[in-house]
């Protein structure tokens, strides 16, 4: 009998799935539900796959799947994700991933540069968010006539489908190094705004109400600093390969074979694995210190991008500045 | 001894004691050996508790061909032509426990492309099959109630016909 292969050799295997084995293994388990679902493994699906042109449209979230990489445009970036098909350029919406509530299948074929599609849609009555379908030069996607785009009574933010002037897809080509972000409205933000959304939005997330992390804002505004999130974009953030400073929270930590920790940081705007070298733990403290819920600053953090869709950080003792304990107290830490 | 390639040997430890004298450049397709190199920690053999003699033959089968380098460009041609051929017969093994232990020994010495190669094959021999099948495969505890299971089932109907 073989021993069991862990979650997340699962995943990598998941992500070699043809997507109608996919979508049918979401009744596997609700956590290859959940990651069948989740964003970050769609983005990696769609820059795996690159044969076909086949698109699945899931719930809040877009699919793009067998895609040529050189047709996607942007990047998929919560909480928006824009692509390209073709010649029509499709942005879905919303934060959250979770609910599969809708899905949308789209099933294109690509002749001399003409895209046909047919598409099977099953809106559920709850979708409370818009999926916005921007078509390049009209004419070039075609519905099949068992299409159904429409959006439920309840549903607060219809699905519409807006022809585009001509020139958008060129100027969408022009913008493919950079990233789409675009607020609720569907109006591209800054991302300075974006950011600020962000910051906004983790009132309500507990793990940014912790002593720990309040401790670690402190020490970083004391020094003349400000915390900003760059995980959830850090090909953005990115300077020669290196992140000048991440201020993080510890989600999960586990010791690997060769006594190294793999982590995943959470920061304002986004959460990435690391890895935690093992000569670090034996130095000073650190090493009890981190667990999770614990928050790190760092500076200068190298990542390692093996594709483009994935990051892992590297922490060493050099680029350490402070760790703090999960149970920091307000009050007690700067001292 | 007197090679003439002057490359040297490093000294590999199965979990079951077995070991294993590997060209330091055919080793270093390995991520985790690499490293572990690097901080000078492959002075005596390296021990390797997480992989079995039979897997570990494997695996330096897989990087010693891997590491076999073309002389020139039609050399090159052929040489791809030989290496997809080879990847295709390797991951025919007879037992599937040995693609998984496989899979696991790929993520645990990270050499990411017969992690790739591995991966793929255990999707592509399980793509057609039953999501219950799918759970004994991976002995995973359904943990859906009959009617979440319904719900999702009914989600993705389209892609059960």
């Amino acid at each position: 009998m073989s021993e069991n292969i862990p979650f997340d050799l699962q995943l990598a295997i998941m992500n070699r799935l043809p997507v109608k084995s996919l979508l049918q293994f979401r009744t596997v388990s609700k956590s290859w539900k959940y990651s069948i679902d989740c964003s970050d493994f769609v983005r990696e699906y769609g820059f795996r796959e690159s044969n076909n042109c086949q698109a699945v449209v899931g719930g809040k979230i877009l699919w793009v799947i067998d895609m040529p990489e050189e047709m996607l445009v942007g990047q998929c970036l919560p909480p928006y994700y824009i692509s390209q098909l073709g010649d029509c350029i499709i942005i879905s919406g919303s934060f959250k991933f979770v609910d599969f509530s809708i899905i949308y299948a789209w099933e294109l074929q690509v002749d001399d540069g003409e895209v046909s599609c047919s598409t099977h849609v099953e809106p559920s009555p709850l979708t409370p968010n818009p999926v916005t379908i921007i078509p390049g030069p009209a004419g070039i996607v075609q519905l099949s006539s068992s299409t159904r785009v429409e959006p439920s009574s309840s549903t607060s933010n219809p699905v519409r489908i807006i022809p585009s002037p001509a020139g958008l897809v060129q100027r969408a080509k022009l913008l493919k190094e950079n990233v789409f972000i675009l607020d609720p409205d569907g109006a591209l933000m800054s991302t300075q705004e974006y950011m600020q959304k962000v910051v906004e939005d983790v009132g309500e997330d507990v793990d940014f109400n912790s002593g720990a992390w309040v401790c670690a804002t402190n020490y970083v505004n004391a020094l003349g600093g400000t915390v900003t999130g760059c995980l959830g974009d850090i090909d953005n953030f990115l300077k020669k390969e290196k992140l000048e400073q991440v201020v993080a929270i510890v989600k999960s930590c586990s010791p690997n074979a060769l006594g190294d920790l793999n982590v995943t940081l959470k920061d304002l705007s986004g959460t990435v694995p690391g890895t935690i070298n093992y000569k670090f733990l034996d130095v000073g403290s650190y090493g009890k210190d981190i667990t999770i819920e614990a928050a790190m600053i760092l500076a200068n953090v190298s990542v390692f991008t093996p594709k483009p869709s994935k990051h892992y950080l590297n922490v060493t003792k050099r680029i350490m500045v402070e760790v703090f304990r999960k149970d920091t107290v307000l009050g007690s830490g700067s001292g | 001894m007197s090679s003439s390639s002057s490359s040297k040997m490093i000294e590999l430890r199965s979990s079951d004691g077995e070991t294993f004298h590997v060209e330091e450049t055919v080793v270093l397709q390995s991520e985790t050996i690499k490293q572990m190199i690097d901080d000078d920690c492959a002075n005596a053999a390296i021990p390797l508790p997480n992989v079995t003699s039979m897997t570990l033959a494997k695996v330096i089968e897989y990087i010693k061909k891997h590491a076999e380098k073309p002389k020139d460009d039609d050399d090159k041609k052929v040489a791809e032509e030989d290496l997809k051929k080879f990847d295709a017969e390797f991951v025919k093994v007879d037992q599937e426990s040995m693609l998984f232990d496989l899979v696991r020994a790929a993520n645990y010495l990270n050499i990411k492309s017969l992690l790739d190669l591995t991966c793929q094959a255990v999707a592509d021999s399980i793509k057609d099959l039953s999501v219950e099948e799918v759970r004994k495969k991976f002995n995973i505890q359904n943990d859906f109630t009959p009617e979440e299971e319904a719900k999702v089932r009914k989600e993705n109907a389209w892609a059960f016909d």
